[in-house]
């Protein structure tokens, strides 16, 4: 068992918040629209959810 | 696991992403502490017309495994990782929301292989904005 840590996620969230009014910003300034996208993701290709709970962590 | 990322149009149809993911955990048993970083780079192609759309796509993910207590099984890695989703997103500036199947193929060591040695299935969604 793995006792999971709430920081990453905090973190996580200020920094797309801070991507997000940066990527308005940006927008209003340009004529293009829709060529760029910032979003958090939630397992998928950046983590998988079995990594943290794989046996290979519940040994004490 | 949690990633931010950033995604750029190369074509119509054709988008790269690059991301930065971290987590942390720690043993009930220990205060020994796992910390998992990764980087996946893909390229995804759009199916569809209009605010719902099919993704599919693949790349790598590059990451570094830090097993506290136990220098063998820490070190960088490298897996192979595949994509087929929904993408929800409405033409022009705005939210953006994405789910699907993200199997991965790891390489490698087998105690630093992510998640695991070989193939592993698995599953994401993602908030964001588009612009």
């Amino acid at each position: 068992m793995v006792k999971l840590c709430g920081r990453p996620a905090l973190t996580s969230v200020v920094l797309l918040f801070a991507l997000m009014v940066f990527a308005r910003t940006s927008s209003a300034q340009s004529t293009a629209e829709d060529r760029n996208a910032v979003y958090l993701e939630l397992g998928g290709n950046g983590g998988c959810f079995r990594s943290i709970t794989s046996e290979r962590y519940q040994t004490g | 696991m949690f990633s931010i990322n950033y995604e750029r149009e190369i074509s119509d149809r054709i988008r790269a992403r690059v991301g930065f993911g971290w987590w942390t955990s720690e043993s009930f048993f220990s205060d020994a502490e796992t910390s998992l970083t990764t980087v996946p780079v893909t390229l995804a192609g759009l199916l569809g017309r209009g605010a719902h759309r099919l993704e599919l796509g693949g790349g790598l993910t590059f990451g570094n495994r830090e097993e506290e207590n136990i220098p063998e099984a820490s070190g960088t890695f490298l897996s192979l990782t595949g994509l087929v989703g929904y993408r929800y997103h409405r033409p022009g500036p705005g939210f953006l929301f994405r789910a699907g199947f993200t199997p991965f193929y790891g390489f490698g060591d087998e105690d630093v292989a992510y998640p695991d040695k070989g193939f592993f299935p698995s599953l994401g969604i993602s908030f964001g904005y588009a612009f």
